[in-house]
C-alpha cells in the first residue's frame, strides 16, 4: 500500500536451469553477472535491486535454477528453504517471478504448478520468446494466464523485449500478493510439498512410490492440456539442424572422445605457448624496474625491502597472468557453448567406473583454475555420496596457483624444444603434471566409494543445454573477474607473504667472517636446515623447504619464496629472473632436473590453500572430511615425491 | 501390466520414438528426478544419442535433451511408437 514502507520487498526469481534468468536477473537489475550454459551454473544466491514504476525499490534475488520444489541436490534444497522462508537471513519472498523457457514449456511450467500449489505469490515471465517464434512457436499469454490463473507475460531478458510490461506486473502482483489465500490451480491431496518439506526428503514414505509417480503423470497431462490450449505451432518445431548434426559428431562414439582430447590437449598447448610473448614482456619490464629500483635508491633496509622483497616477489607472480588469463578463456569459452556438458556425456562411462558421475566433470575441470569454485559446483551434483567424493578430489586438479610453480620449474629445467615437429616439450611436460592429478584423483574417489562412502546410491539424470555460440561479452567478463581475483591475491596475500619471507630471510644478518650464504644464518634459514633431513630424500635442500614451508597457506607463494631468498643471496649485485637464478644453480649442481621434477610432483598432490580447506569445511560441514583431506594430500605428496626423486636420480 | 510390447527404455534403439508407460521400482530420489525432468507415463521421448559403452544414453523430450544411464534407463519402461 505504502511504496516508501521501511523495510523494502523482496522478490524471487525462480525457473529451471538455462531458462535465462541470469539473463533477466542482469536485464531487470542493471548489473552483470555470469550467464552460462551448464545447468546449475547460478550457485550463489545472487541480489539486486529493482526499481518500480512508482518509484519504490524492491530487492531482487536471483535463485539457483531448479527443476522442482523437492529436488535433492543442495541447489534445488537451498531454492526450497529459501521460498519457505526457512533459509536463515533473507525472508520469505513478497513475489516469485516465475521465468520460463517458452521453447520449452511442458517440463518449465512443471515447477511452476508446483509454485501455484503451494500459494506462492507468482507471476508468470515466459521468456526466450524470440528462440520460440523463430522455431515457428506462439505463446498466447493471455491464454495462459487465464488457465493458470496468475498473470502472465511474454518476453526476452536477451533482446531487453516486454522487460517494462514485467517490470509493471511485479509492481501489480506486490501490491496485490499481501493478503491471497488462493486456491491452487490444481491440485491432489497427496500433491502438497509443504507438508513434506519440514522433514528431510529422505524420510518420505517409501510406499508412495507408485502415488507419486502417478501424480507426476496426471500433473503433466494437466500441463500438456494446458499448453495445447494457450500456444500454436507452426512448421516442424524441429531444433536447428547444424547445432544438432554439430552435437552428434562431438557426442559421437567414434569422434566423441578425440574430438575431446584435442580440444583439452590444445588448451594445455595455448597456456604455454600463445602465453610466451606477453609473459616475456611483463617479465623483461619487472627486471627493469627491480634494476631501476636498486640503482637509484639509496642503499639501506627500506631498498633492500623493495628491490629484493616486493618486486620480484609479487612481480614474478604477475609474471602468470597471461597464462591464467588464457586458461580462463577455454574454460569460459567451452562452458558458455555448452560443450562441457557433451564432455560430462562422454566421460560419465569412465567416471562411473571411479565412483564418479558424468555431472562431476564440470565441478573437476573448474578446479584447474581454482578448487574453490570447482568445490561450490558440487552442489548441484544430487547424490550426496558422489559429491563428497568430487569435493575430496578436486584439490588435486592442478589450479592455477600452482601453474607458477611449474611454469618456473619446467621453464628452467625443460629444454624448449618441439617434439614430433609441432609439440612444444614444456607443453607436454605441464599437460602430464596435470594428468598425473586427474589419475590420483580417480584412484582416491575409486577407494573412497570402495570403503567411506559405499553406501550411498547414486544416479545420473542430465539435462544437455543446447548448444551455441558463446557470448565474447560473458566470456571476457570470466577472464577479467580472474584476472582481478589473481591479481588481487598478489598485491594482498603475496605481497605480504614476501615482506615476512624477505624478513626472515634477512635476519639476523650473519655474524663476521660468516662464510657462504647469507640467508642460510637467517631465521629462515635455521628453519630450512632444521627440516632438511625430511625433505633430502625427495631432493630438497633448505631452501626449497623455506619455500615449500612458506607456500602452505597458498602455494604460488612458492615462486614469491624462492625469488626472494636467491635475489637476498645473490652477492653479485645483478638482478636476474628466477629462472636465470635457478639454471645457475644446476649448473653448480645444487638443484637437479630430478630436484625439480619431484619438486612438481610435490605442488600436483600437497594440499597447499587454506582457502580450499575453508571451502570443504564448509560445504561437506565436517572437521573429519576436511582434516582427511589435507592430511591423504600431504601423504600422498611426500610419497609421490620421494618415488619421483629416488626414480629421476636413478634414471636421468 | 500393459502388453507385449512393452520394453524398457535402455533397450531402445537411436532414433526410435516411444511413450513411456511406467516408472518401476524407483529409488526415491531417482524418482522424484525423473517427474520433475517430465519423464512421466504419457511422455513422448526419442532416443538420440548412446555413449560408447551403451551408456549413457540422450533422450529428446519436449524441448530438451536429458543424459541418463542405461542403469536408470532400466527403470523406465516404454511403449515404441
Amino acid at each position: 500500500m505504502n511504496p516508501q514502507a521501511s523495510t523494502p520487498k523482496t522478490v524471487a526469481l525462480v525457473g529451471n536451469p538455462n531458462c535465462g534468468k541470469t539473463t533477466l536477473f542482469n536485464a531487470l537489475t542493471g548489473s552483470r553477472y555470469k550467464v552460462a550454459n551448464y545447468p546449475g551454473v547460478t550457485v550463489e544466491k545472487k541480489e539486486g535491486s529493482l526499481r518500480l514504476n512508482d518509484g519504490s525499490s524492491v530487492r531482487l534475488l536471483d535463485l539457483p535454477g531448479t527443476y522442482a520444489l523437492e529436488g535433492s541436490s543442495v541447489d534445488e534444497k537451498i531454492v526450497t528453504s529459501l521460498l519457505t522462508g526457512k533459509l536463515p537471513g533473507t525472508p520469505r519472498p513478497d513475489l516469485v517471478v516465475a521465468v520460463v523457457d517458452a521453447t520449452n514449456l511442458e517440463r518449465n511450467l512443471f515447477l511452476v504448478s508446483e509454485l501455484i500449489d503451494e500459494g506462492f505469490p507468482v507471476v508468470l515471465a515466459v521468456n526466450m520468446i524470440d528462440a520460440a517464434e523463430e522455431s515457428g512457436i506462439k505463446v498466447y499469454d493471455e491464454l495462459l494466464s487465464r488457465a493458470l490463473d496468475v498473470p502472465a507475460l511474454t518476453m526476452s531478458a536477451r533482446s531487453k523485449r516486454g522487460i517494462d510490461s514485467l517490470v509493471e506486473a511485479i509492481g501489480a502482483g506486490l501490491s496485490r500478493s499481501s493478503a491471497s489465500s488462493r486456491r491452487g490451480a490444481w491440485r491432489t491431496s497427496e500433491s502438497s510439498v509443504a507438508s513434506n518439506q519440514a522433514a528431510p526428503v529422505d524420510t518420505f514414505p517409501a510406499a508412495n512410490a507408485d502415488t507419486l509417480a502417478e501424480i507426476g503423470s496426471q500433473r503433466y497431462r494437466w500441463i500438456r492440456e494446458i499448453v495445447a490450449r494457450s500456444t500454436s505451432k507452426t512448421g516442424s518445431g524441429a531444433q536447428d539442424s547444424g547445432a544438432s548434426r554439430l552435437d552428434s559428431l562431438l557426442t559421437s562414439r567414434v569422434w566423441g572422445l578425440p574430438i575431446m582430447l584435442l580440444v583439452f590437449g590444445l588448451m594445455f598447448q595455448a597456456i604455454f605457448l600463445w602465453a610466451q610473448a606477453p609473459m616475456d614482456l611483463i617479465s623483461g619490464a619487472v627486471d627493469s624496474v627491480s634494476l631501476w629500483l636498486s640503482q637509484s635508491l639509496p642503499p639501506g633496509m627500506l631498498s633492500s625491502l623493495i628491490a629484493e622483497g616486493i618486486v620480484p616477489g609479487v612481480g614474478n607472480v604477475v609474471v602468470f597472468v597471461p597464462q591464467i588469463a588464457i586458461l580462463f578463456l577455454f574454460i569460459g569459452l567451452l562452458e558458455d557453448s555448452g560443450y562441457l556438458s557433451r564432455a560430462a556425456f562422454l566421460l560419465d562411462n569412465v567416471m562411473r567406473r571411479f565412483g564418479l558421475q558424468g555431472r562431476a566433470f564440470v565441478p573437476l575441470l573448474s578446479s584447474f583454475a581454482c578448487a574453490i569454485p570447482g568445490i561450490l559446483s558440487t552442489r548441484t551434483i544430487p547424490s550426496r555420496s558422489d559429491r563428497l567424493a568430487t569435493i575430496m578430489i578436486a584439490p588435486l586438479m592442478s589450479c592455477s596457483a600452482r601453474l607458477p610453480v611449474y611454469a618456473v620449474l619446467i621453464g628452467a629445467f625443460v629444454p624448449r624444444k618441439l617434439v614430433w615437429g609441432w609439440v612444444s616439450l614444456q607443453g607436454l611436460v605441464l599437460l602430464s603434471m596435470y594428468a598425473l592429478g586427474v589419475v590420483a584423483a580417480c584412484g582416491v574417489a575409486w577407494a573412497l566409494k570402495k570403503t567411506l562412502l559405499r553406501k550411498d546410491p547414486s544416479f545420473f539424470v542430465m539435462e544437455m543445454p543446447p548448444l551455441r555460440r558463446p557470448l565474447p561479452k560473458v566470456v571476457a567478463r570470466g577472464v577479467v573477474d580472474s584476472v582481478i581475483s589473481f591479481l588481487k591475491n598478489a598485491s594482498t596475500v603475496i605481497l605480504a607473504c614476501s615482506v615476512v619471507v624477505w624478513f626472515l630471510a634477512s635476519y639476523p644478518k650473519p655474524s663476521e667472517g660468516f662464510q657462504g650464504n647469507p640467508v642460510q644464518a637467517s631465521f629462515a634459514g635455521q628453519l630450512g636446515t632444521a627440516i632438511e633431513p625430511a625433505i633430502e630424500p625427495l631432493g630438497f635442500n633448505w631452501e626449497i623447504g623455506i619455500a615449500i614451508i612458506s607456500s602452505f597457506p597458498a602455494r604460488e607463494v612458492f615462486v614469491t619464496t624462492l625469488s626472494t631468498i636467491y635475489s637476498i643471496s645473490d652477492d653479485s649485485g645483478e638482478n636476474e629472473g628466477l629462472i636465470a637464478n635457478l639454471q645457475e644453480r644446476r649448473e653448480q649442481g645444487v638443484f637437479s632436473t630430478a630436484t625439480a621434477l619431484s619438486l612438481m610432483v610435490f605442488y600436483v598432490f600437497a594440499c597447499m590453500c587454506m582457502s580450499t580447506l575453508a571451502v570443504a569445511k564448509r560445504e561437506t560441514g565436517s572437521w573429519g572430511w576436511t582434516i582427511g583431506m589435507f592430511l591423504y594430500m600431504t601423504a600422498l605428496a611426500y610419497a609421490a615425491s620421494l618415488a619421483t626423486f629416488q626414480a629421476a636420480t636413478r634414471l636421468l | 501390466m500393459k502388453g507385449s510390447q512393452d520394453k524398457l527404455l535402455s533397450s531402445v534403439k537411436v532414433g526410435q520414438r516411444a511413450m513411456v508407460s511406467a516408472l518401476k521400482s524407483c529409488p526415491q530420489d531417482l524418482l522424484q528426478k525423473l517427474i520433475a525432468m517430465g519423464v512421466v507415463a504419457g511422455s513422448e521421448v526419442t532416443v538420440t544419442q548412446r555413449g560408447l559403452f551403451g551408456s549413457p544414453i540422450n533422450i529428446h523430450l519436449f524441448g530438451s535433451v536429458l543424459s541418463l544411464r542405461s542403469s536408470e534407463a532400466a527403470h523406465i519402461q516404454v511403449q515404441p511408437l
